[in-house]
């Protein structure tokens, strides 16, 4: 059985790109299929307004003349050919985004195998390791997406996520393997104008150019003067073998102990304002996204007028929806929808955790040069678990960050297991009396506000484990 | 009085008469005998209303020769909606012909949403026993004290007829009703609407509404969970090997 997975995943990765897009052409046209004879149609409805905007456009008017329609209007002019060409011609640009996305986690893998006697060396033990495993672990994490059953359909219902989901991975690519800093930034515009939430990233972006961004945690210990101590002395001539590498041994023992003196752990130091002031590769990338987005913004105002802000920007700062998904604030939200006297203490309590949540994600692994990764995962995580809506469509934001970091997080296969089974569980649980809600009538809000409640535990406690796991030590050190 | 107004008063009754009793021997004008059924299918907030149209009188032969038109008009209350998607892709199925009169806000609660109209047309050439199956769908209410659930009222359909060949007459003193002639709806059409017998009741349909008095719970739950969840984390950060 081994075997027969192990070869699957080392056969040329030009296969698996083959293979992945047969998979979604197949489903593309089982969907044609499938349209019409049944009533419950494949087709998200989505592309249906994507096409009937592109009519409007292709007509000489405004995209936004179809409701519902609430996209940037580059959706729009991209599935234009579904008119002129054939109707699935954007289900066709969708997947081959996926396939890119593929391309992407599979380069920036290879950057960190061709670089291993640079900086971004942070295997520790790569220099032991022949290059299979880590070829092992760059397929991996292009088969978590290229087989993903959440990402295959999502782009073959003809859902646009799957191309947001391309310009994230594009700006984390350009930033970090091309180091065209204003390049990144023209990219990194587009995507906050493609679909506003990459805009949470920028201050990980930001950081990530500092020039006090180090990359190790030793390094910043360096840089601030501080004494290591070790436990162990015989570990130190260890550690200066792999220098620059964060190690930790997994069974206790020699363990490179954070400074043993520490004076004070403060929250804010003065230093800190300086993080801010903005260095050349900053202001290019700055620039860059402030370019695009603007003038993105200005050519579509002109041409689109207010509603086009409206629908593409200030509709998804302030969508309010009470149907039951999800989200921990679901209930509490249709509780208070129209109940006018609700304190601005709530509204603030609702978003307060996240905005800390990400600011500290993006100060702590922003600053770091290989955690940057890492730093836009936890915080998807954090801005999915605590939105206000929650459906499965977002999980698809984690979904294409989570392949660039999995060989970073050391987790034990069997608290795999168990997270991905009450990940499962928690979502099946919460099933049910959303099925009696919806279905049969019954009144079970306060129950789907329970497993609203145990879900987002679930997730909090994911998080919690992929932050404890992340970095951890490989490989016992000998 | 003199005795020619008693005499129009009298014609005017008796043609009253006629019209209502609709007496089908007068070539001038048809009777017709339309039965519905309705019933409404499923509890959630996706219901399926079914509705079984049977014309008893005229035979189906002699109905088919007059090439006149039928359709149910349903005026949907603001505490329900039709999605307009959701009928758009029956009618390219051809399995149900309608058109949507007025704006649908499908994401709207039930006081904020507005009441608009549903053409179903009917198909003529199985006219004599034809089942209808519309899908609707119930909004979110107001959340209330005592929650529990909402009621909302269920109309009965207006059965509507058109004859476009103008010596044919349907007996009746229908409303004349302006609505448009098919589903593309292109044009408007003078239709008349037509009683039938209703073999129904009038229904309320029950809908969850949020419960107010759980809301101390809620909030303070939810918000301390939200700020526990996120001191946690922040917990593990520092103690985080990176």
């Amino acid at each position: 059985m081994y075997s027969v997975w192990h070869k699957f995943v080392n056969i040329n990765y030009k296969f698996h790109l083959l293979l992945a897009f047969v998979i979604r052409l197949v489903l593309i046209l089982y969907s044609n299929y499938h349209d019409s004879i049944s009533e419950v149609p494949y087709t998200d409805v989505d592309y249906k307004v994507f096409t009937d905007a592109a009519r409007h456009i292709l007509n000489g008017k405004s995209p936004y003349n179809r409701h519902t329609y609430r996209y940037s209007p580059l959706v729009a002019i991209f599935v234009i050919p579904n008119l002129i060409v054939h109707r699935n011609f954007g289900k066709i640009i969708f997947s081959v985004g996926d396939i890119i996305v593929a391309l992407l986690i599979r380069h920036r893998k290879q950057l960190k195998q061709h670089n291993k006697h640079g900086k971004l060396n942070i295997v520790p033990t790569v220099k032991s390791i022949a290059n299979g495993p880590l070829d092992t672990m760059v397929n991996i994490s292009m088969l978590i997406w290229l087989y993903n059953p959440l990402t295959i359909t999502i782009s073959t219902r003809g859902n646009c996520d799957s191309l947001a989901a391309f310009f994230v991975l594009l700006t984390l690519y350009t930033l970090q393997c091309q180091r065209s800093y204003f390049l990144s930034g023209i990219i990194h515009g587009i995507s906050i104008h493609f679909r506003l939430y990459p805009v949470m990233y920028s201050l990980a972006f930001f950081m990530f150019l500092s020039k006090f961004a180090v990359y190790t945690t030793e390094d910043r210990r360096k840089s601030n003067n501080t004494v290591m101590t070790l436990e162990n002395t015989s570990t130190m001539r260890q550690v200066r073998d792999t220098e620059n590498s964060v190690v930790l041994s997994s069974k206790g023992g020699h363990k490179i102990l954070p400074c043993k003196e520490i004076k004070e752990r403060t929250i804010f130091k003065k230093e800190y304002l300086l993080y801010v002031v903005p260095n050349l590769d900053q202001l290019k990338l700055i620039t860059g996204c402030l370019i695009s987005l603007f003038s993105l913004t200005y050519i579509f105002y002109n041409m689109y007028g207010y509603k086009f802000l409206y629908e593409t920007y200030i509709y998804h700062f302030i969508r309010r929806d009470t149907r039951h998904n999800f989200s921990l604030y679901f209930y509490l939200q249709y509780l208070t929808m129209w109940v006018k006297n609700i304190g601005i203490w709530q509204k603030a309590l609702v978003v307060l955790p996240q905005i800390v949540l990400l600011l500290v994600f993006s100060m702590r692994y922003g600053l770091n040069k290989f955690s940057l990764n890492f730093s836009i995962l936890t915080q998807t995580i954090v801005m999915v678990i605590y939105n206000s809506v929650l459906t499965s469509q977002y999980f698809l934001w984690i979904m294409a960050v989570l392949p660039l970091c999995v060989w970073q997080i050391n987790m034990p296969k069997n608290m795999v297991f168990f997270l991905l089974t009450i990940w499962f569980a928690a979502q099946g649980v919460w099933l049910l009396p959303a099925y009696l809600l919806e279905f049969k009538g019954e009144n079970t809000f306060m129950f789907i506000w329970i497993q609203g409640v145990s879900f987002f535990c679930v997730n909090v406690t994911i998080l919690g484990r992929l932050i404890s796991c992340f970095l951890h030590c490989r490989e016992k050190i000998v | 009085m003199s005795i020619l107004d008693t005499a129009i008063t009298s014609a005017i009754l008796y043609l009253v008469f006629l019209q209502d009793y609709c007496i089908s021997n007068d070539s001038e004008c048809l009777t017709l005998d339309i039965s519905i059924t309705q019933k409404v299918e499923y509890e959630g907030f996706h219901r399926d209303i079914k509705w079984l149209v049977e014309i008893l009188h005229p035979s189906k032969e002699s109905w088919l020769s007059l090439s006149c038109n039928l359709a149910l008009r349903l005026d949907i209350s603001s505490g329900m909606f039709v999605n307009p998607d959701e009928v758009a892709d029956l009618k390219r199925m051809g399995k149900l012909l309608t058109y949507v009169d007025g704006n649908v806000d499908v994401e709207a609660a039930a006081h904020e949403a507005t009441e608009h109209s549903i053409y179903v047309y009917l198909n003529n050439s199985q006219i004599d026993k034809l089942s209808v199956k519309l899908p609707v769908h119930l909004r979110y209410q107001r959340s209330q004290i005592t929650g529990g659930y909402g009621k909302i009222p269920l109309a009965k359909p207006s059965l509507l007829t058109w004859c476009p060949a103008n010596d044919t007459k349907i007996c009746g003193r229908g409303l004349k009703v302006e609505a448009p002639c098919d589903a593309e709806a292109l044009t408007l059409c003078v239709w008349k609407n037509q009683t039938y017998q209703a073999l129904f009741d009038e229904v309320e349909l029950f809908v969850p509404v949020g419960d107010l008095d759980d809301y101390p719970l809620v909030s303070i739950v939810t918000l301390l969970l939200g700020c526990a969840g996120c001191i946690y984390i922040l917990s593990v950060l520092s103690t985080a090997p990176l």
